[in-house]
């Protein structure tokens, strides 16, 4: 049997051919969700238009641009009218935009939509509970493709803030088919390993490929975790149903792996701030007591029996010396006014007027004479001199 | 394993009673004895806290399917 042989081209060109008799492949009009949209400096638009059961290579050029009347991005649900051929080159079918129009939102984002409702009517996003995540955990589980950036973005940030912490991979795969199952089996495998902290995710991707963390089953296995789980999915701006259920939401890998492991020297410091701050504080009251204990001696030894009979025996002193001074003087002062009483005494003395002729007249009795009425005519007298005495009959009373 | 982190108190745990023993000690009227206690109480938990940072590098490991550890 004689075999016919072609060439890649020459097959091409039959399918582009038949594509192209196909009238209704000409003008067609295709519902779908933009992913992978990209907008070509040359004016070209190349998207893909994809739905839950399969997805079309889609190109707009520059020379239809006028079909499209808004900045179509990723996600959006559109119609799109065009044809549809063959682009011989890649072997590839594709559609030819010529318009494209909104048609309400993407089938996915619905689907989004639809079940973070649902998980939140459950109250699987609830703030109570969310547990928290340990401020020092000592080993932190990672659940994520053993391959790209994500693992080596968190490998190095947590050997850069603290190389003695534990990190275990779980090496998921992340998108395509097994992805989900992948995902649960890895966040509850570490789980019942025990970790102090788990962090799940990816690196960055098309919303595609991301899908498997807006999964149900995702979600409920975060959920059901025992062990506080922390979310990291693609870039700052994606959010998926994942990161609603997960004890805390890192914007990337890199800042899951900040939040999740402790830095090394900054816990060192505050361990020698507290060591500094006990040191300075035990001294001081040291110092306080030693203070007090002065204080208290001072105080003391003016209370003891001792410091007392001290300050006694001084008083003592005091008061004898004070003594003394004051009979000495009132000595002196007493001598002084003897001496002064003794010399007018003697001006005084009838002694001295008898040297001077005076007499001194007594009785018979002894009893001085000073009236002549108590004398009568023959009695005696004495008449004292200054020097001896004489007795004398009293012969006239005139 | 996460029971070991339980069993001993925490550094964050460590952290507060390091805080809280520090309080005391800044009370003026606190006795020389009370105080030797707490700084003797306060070095023992940075020993404890020194030792919860295990200070040995670890290698990143993997869980495999029939649940053992290896390097990665």
């Amino acid at each position: 049997m004689k075999r016919n042989i072609y060439s890649v081209g020459q097959v091409n060109t039959y399918i582009k051919n038949m594509f192209a008799q196909d009238f209704m492949l000409q003008r067609i009009c295709v519902k779908g969700e933009v992913s992978n949209c990209k907008y070509h400096t040359s004016g070209h638009i190349y998207f893909t238009l994809k739905d839950a059961a399969g997805a079309i290579g889609a190109v707009m050029f520059a020379g239809n641009r006028r079909g499209l009347a808004f900045r179509m991005k990723e996600g959006d649900k559109v119609i799109v009218t065009g044809s549809i051929e063959v682009y011989e080159r890649d072997g590839k079918y594709q559609l030819y935009a010529k318009e494209i129009e909104l048609d309400g939102a993407g089938s996915l984002f619905q689907k989004f939509e639809a079940l973070k409702q649902e998980l939140a009517e459950m109250g699987m996003f609830a703030p109570e509970y969310k547990q928290p995540i340990p401020k020092y955990a000592r080993r932190v589980g990672v659940v994520t493709a053993p391959t790209g950036a994500a693992v080596q973005d968190i490998r190095n940030i947590a050997s850069r803030r603290n190389p003695y912490v534990q990190l275990i991979l779980y090496p998921a795969q992340v998108q395509g088919e097994g992805a989900v199952k992948s995902i649960v089996n890895g966040i509850r495998a570490l789980d019942a390993l025990g970790v102090d902290v788990l962090i799940v995710g990816r690196g960055g991707g098309s919303i595609e490929d991301l899908w498997a963390f807006n999964e149900e089953e995702v979600a409920r296995a975060i959920f059901e975790c025992r062990t506080p789980v922390i979310s990291a999915v693609g870039h700052e701006t994606d959010t998926t149903i994942a990161d609603f259920v997960a004890d805390l939401r890192a914007p990337t890998p890199s800042a899951a792996a900040e939040m999740a492991v402790f830095d090394y020297f900054t816990v060192k410091e505050q361990l020698s701030v507290y060591r500094r701050r006990m040191e300075l504080l035990l001294r001081r009251n040291v110092e306080q007591a030693r203070m007090r204990l002065a204080n208290y001696r001072t105080k003391l030894s003016y209370v003891s029996p001792a410091g007392r009979l001290r300050e006694n025996r001084s008083y003592a002193a005091e008061l004898e010396e004070k003594l003394k001074d004051h009979m000495e003087k009132t000595i002196l002062e007493k001598k002084h006014r003897l001496a002064l009483l003794s010399g007018r005494l003697e001006g005084l003395s009838p002694a001295r007027k008898l040297s001077q002729g005076y007499a001194w007249v007594s009785d018979e009795t002894g009893k001085a004479v000073t009236d002549a009425a108590d004398v009568t005519v023959g009695d005696t007298l004495s008449i004292h001199l200054w020097k001896g005495s004489l007795k004398a009959a009293v012969t006239e009373i005139v | 394993m996460s029971e070991r982190t339980e069993q001993t108190p925490g550094l964050e745990k460590l952290f507060l009673q390091l805080e809280e023993i520090i309080t005391k000690m800044e009370d003026s009227d606190i006795s020389l004895d009370d105080s030797f206690a707490l700084y003797q109480s306060g070095i023992g938990k940075l020993k404890q806290c020194n030792a919860l940072l295990d200070e040995v590098e670890k290698k990143m490991l993997v869980l495999n399917e029939d649940g053992a550890l290896e390097e990665f």
